[in-house]
């Protein structure tokens, strides 16, 4: 799909001299990751929230195929339009016939990494439609012609200055303008867009399966705006996003909301059920709900599947430590960080990702903040069995060092070899630690099997 | 009472100590031998397989982790100095043995009696104060992420530093951050690897302090590496045990 | 009991939370207007207590600002003037159930409740009735059953984002701020 062929060795090395990027970055992942302690503290039960909604979201990924088409059936009843997207290429393909079957030339956006993941937008583009981000973040990011940076907070590694002098460069406001200043700029030029927009477009936070509802949340209001007032709307979603009954909403929202961002609830949480109905003088005339698949329900069958249990809340993102080191960029993937280098190999193929599993330090933070408990270190590390061929070296390594003689040999030749230095033989295998380190310092003095050695024989 | 009247432990002394640091292994006898614990050490030990695990060869990890079950299944006890391994040991082990249920509970039984020292002297022996420090030296703890998040020992080493060190010990700040160390991790991308790991020098820094103790030496092995490479000047880095034996004996090294 | 957990949670969101008696309302409604110096006020008419909304409509028109609200066809239907709603510089519309638990208000879609009032000016002012204050989201939805509005919206503060350096700021889309009058005592 992507024409560079990832490589997160090179891009991070990159990334990681972007001070202004880390110190974005690390500015905004940690105020996300200080607010939701506080709310999670704020919930006492909210460890019995997280196995609640684990073990339901097992019953889900158990049957995803009942509840999608469950939830069809329901959405369509009560006057949606559903379609069923097997992989990228054909959501893309019926969001820009829903287009050309209405006319519609412009459109609102409100942010979905599942659109991302189709690429929606160039779809459309490319289709003659007009597509405006309306989520503060993605706009910035649509004005700078970049990608998102974090699947919660796309502009996160943008600093204030940057997005002052972005405006002033494409929207001719003054320049160095305070964040204040920055938002009211973009109210104004979006609210002309709302008014006048098609077709609004946005994901979908959950989808209702005994309702065939969508949910959406915003802080901002742009997704009530995009649901409300285009005559045309569009909704991309994951089949992932779909709970089975109106009553496991408020406590999947519980979790979302306090693990995306410290809230209890967002600003607008909207709950969408068909197009707008006889009499009522606002909602779309028209809702279609794109059921994307795109590897879902073969991931559903692997030993991957908990994935799909994400909310994509991104509380994994910025709790990360090699995220916080590299941004979001680095992973040239839609989904980065730890839900994306799992999710991404497992969407896009393990032979274009295949770097994502193993750019992790196995350091247990993200699981420890997941509020479905996807165990997401653990994904990593099986993953790179998958994508990984041992060298014969490491092979060989393995033979040795099961077998007490040779491992002994090993020890002792590796002592000294570090003791003399690391010229000759040590020098190609310390190559890449000693970009950023001296090599490993052995103790002077004997080794403790000596030691041990005297010391049985002395007593 | 029906305590045992002498507690055996089985010293895992773990690749890393073997290869580079004999004192780490030292003080885990002594440190165990002051308590009263009968410490035997198993010649046939070899590494945990970490390397083979974390960089996805099951195959080579599971050879390894047979290995360690034929040295240690006969122990009363395996006590190691190191989080890491042990979290391996109690962790890692088992699952890569699914569908062989009976070696699979050989397994669980291996990891439900093998303790990384701190934690066997806190969970086991009920150690609830150690002597204070000869001479003790502004001390800064890394809580590493197996520490915290492998085995779940939380403050308990903090605790045993207060006691030896008083008001030489200072807390790290960000301390359950990784130090970007991560095994294969720190070859695969030394760049990221690196920035994580100036960002925990930074920190250890700041905290003034001349020694940094830690319950696991490849952590510290990356941080020491990376100190030289940045000339932090003599920064010492010990395993907790070695600073529990200079306490428990009244003198330094 | 609940309503004051409700109190304390809209406060915490950001929400102007008052309580006061109908007879309170004609002077409280002038100050406000006068301070926004509302010339245009958004005031959808259906889903009201009729002395509420007759009290709100006489005190607007007495302070000289022009309403927009949604307008009844011939045929029973509901329209916006868009344009004129777009330049309203204050919503006033009623909430007829509040979360104790969460510090929401909601607004159910129908003919003529004309939710946008909530929405598009800078300023929204919604009014209750303290006896409407609900336990929780769950408890609330379930009261639908099956009979879900086409759009169930739950106010939750202002309109707020943290998108720039995670620094929180109002007024992004929708209003920047919100009034929510609680009516106490019984007056239907």
């Amino acid at each position: 799909m992507s024409p560079i062929v990832p490589n997160f060795r090179k891009a991070s090395r990159e990334a990681v001299r972007n001070s202004q990027v880390i110190a974005a970055v690390r500015k905004t992942a940690n105020l996300l990751s200080g607010m939701m302690a506080l709310a999670v503290a704020n919930t006492p039960d909210f460890e019995a929230l997280r196995n609640y909604g684990r073990t339901r979201k097992l019953e889900i990924s158990g049957d995803l195929e009942k509840y999608a088409q469950s939830f069809a059936a329901n959405a369509q009843a009560a006057g949606a339009v559903v379609h069923r997207a097997k992989d990228a290429a054909e959501a893309a393909r019926l969001a820009i016939k829903i287009a050309a079957d209405n006319g519609a030339k412009t459109a609102v956006k409100g942010k979905s990494m599942t659109a991302e993941e189709v690429e929606l937008n160039e779809a459309l583009e490319a289709a003659g439609v007009t597509v405006t981000e309306t989520d503060l973040g993605e706009f910035i990011i649509q004005l700078a012609n970049e990608k998102p940076s974090h699947i919660m907070a796309p502009a996160i590694h943008r600093s204030r200055a940057q997005v002052a002098e972005l405006f002033t460069d494409r929207l001719g406001t003054p320049p160095d303008l305070s964040v204040e200043a920055l938002v009211a700029a973009a109210r104004k030029e979006l609210r002309e867009k709302f008014l006048a927009a098609d077709m609004g477009i946005t994901g979908g936070n959950f989808a209702i399966a005994d309702t065939g509802a969508i949910v959406l949340l915003s802080n901002e209001g742009n997704i009530r705006m995009a649901t409300t007032l285009p005559r045309i709307q569009l909704a991309v979603v994951g089949i992932d996003k779909i709970i089975p009954e109106m009553a496991d909403m408020p406590k999947f929202l519980a979790l979302l909301a306090r693990s995306a961002a410290g809230q209890t609830i967002s600003s607008y949480l909207s709950i969408v059920t068909g197009p707008r109905r006889a009499g009522e003088e606002e909602g779309p005339e028209q809702l279609h709900i794109i059921l994307l698949d795109n590897g879902r329900s073969r991931i559903a069958k692997g030993p991957y599947r908990e994935i799909l249990h994400c909310l994509h809340c991104g509380a994994c993102l910025s709790h990360c430590p090699v995220y916080r080191a590299v941004g979001g960029h680095a992973y040239q993937a839609v989904y980065p960080g730890p839900m994306g280098s799992v999710l991404s190999p497992l969407i896009s193929g393990l032979e274009i990702y295949a770097d994502l599993p193993n750019a992790c330090t196995l350091c247990g933070r993200c699981a420890e903040v997941c509020p479905v408990c996807v165990p997401l270190p653990d994904y990593l590390r099986d993953l790179r069995s998958d994508v990984n061929k041992p060298p014969l070296m490491m092979k060989m390594a393995a033979f040795g060092a099961h077998t007490p003689s040779l491992y002994r040999l090993g020890m002792i030749a590796m002592r000294q070899m570090l003791k003399k230095g690391v010229k000759g033989l040590m020098a190609p295998a310390l190559k890449e630690w000693t970009v950023c380190r001296e090599p490993p310092e052995p103790q002077a003095g004997e080794s403790f099997r000596d030691w041990w050695k005297t010391r049985s024989h002395g007593q | 009472m029906n305590m045992p009247t002498t507690r055996r432990v089985s010293l895992f002394l773990t690749c890393g100590a073997d290869a580079l640091y004999p004192s780490v292994g030292r003080a885990s006898v002594r440190v165990l031998e002051s308590y009263g614990v009968d410490v035997d050490f198993p010649e046939e030990q070899t590494c945990c397989g970490q390397p083979w695990l974390n960089t996805g060869d099951a195959k080579s990890a599971r050879i390894m982790a047979l290995h360690f079950l034929k040295v240690f299944e006969r122990s009363e006890a395996i006590v190691a100095p190191s989080s890491s391994c042990v979290d391996t040991v109690r962790n890692r082990y088992w699952p890569l043995f699914k569908g062989e249920p009976k070696l699979q509970d050989r397994f669980r039984k291996l990891a439900s009696k093998t303790y990384e020292i701190c934690e066997y002297m806190h969970r086991i022996l009920d150690i609830p104060g150690l002597p204070p420090h000869p001479e003790p030296a502004r001390t800064t703890y890394h809580s590493s992420c197996r520490t915290l998040r492998g085995i779940g020992l939380r403050g308990v080493a903090e605790n045993y530093l207060k006691q030896m060190l008083g008001d030489h010990f200072v807390p790290l700040p960000d301390a359950d951050a990784c130090c970007g160390f991560g095994g294969s991790f720190s070859v695969k991308f030394p760049e990221v690897s690196g920035k994580m790991m100036e960002d925990k020098l930074g920190n250890i820094v700041l905290t003034g302090a001349s020694t940094v103790a830690a319950l696991d030496m490849s952590c510290l092995t990356h941080l020491s590496a990376g100190a030289r490479r940045q000339n932090l000047g003599r920064l010492r880095f010990v395993h907790l045990a070695e600073l529990m034996m200079e306490a428990l004996e009244g003198k330094t090294r | 009991m609940i309503l004051n957990q409700y109190l304390a949670k809209a406060q915490g969101v950001g929400v102007h939370v008052e309580l006061l008696s109908l007879s309170d309302l004609n002077r409280r409604l002038e100050a406000l207007v006068d301070e926004l110096k509302a010339k245009s006020v958004a005031l959808p008419l259906i889903g009201w207590p009729e002395p509420l909304l007759r009290t709100v409509k006489t005190e607007v028109e007495k302070c000289g600002s022009a309403t927009v609200s949604p307008r009844r066809r011939m045929d029973g239907s509901y329209e916006w003037n868009r344009s004129a709603l777009g330049s309203a510089n204050l919503g006033i519309t009623f909430c007829g159930a509040f979360i104790a638990e969460t510090g929401s208000l909601a607004f159910p879609s129908g003919p003529g409740l004309g939710t946008l009032a909530s929405l598009l000016p800078e300023t929204h002012l919604a009014l209750s009735c303290a006896k409407d204050c609900r336990p929780d989201l769950g408890g609330y939805l379930a009261e639908f059953g099956a009979d879900i509005p086409s759009r169930l919206t739950f106010v939750t503060g202002p309109s707020r984002t943290g998108d720039i350096e995670a620094s929180m700021t109002t007024c992004v889309h929708g209003p920047g701020r919100v009034l929510h009058w609680i009516i106490t005592g019984d007056f239907s």
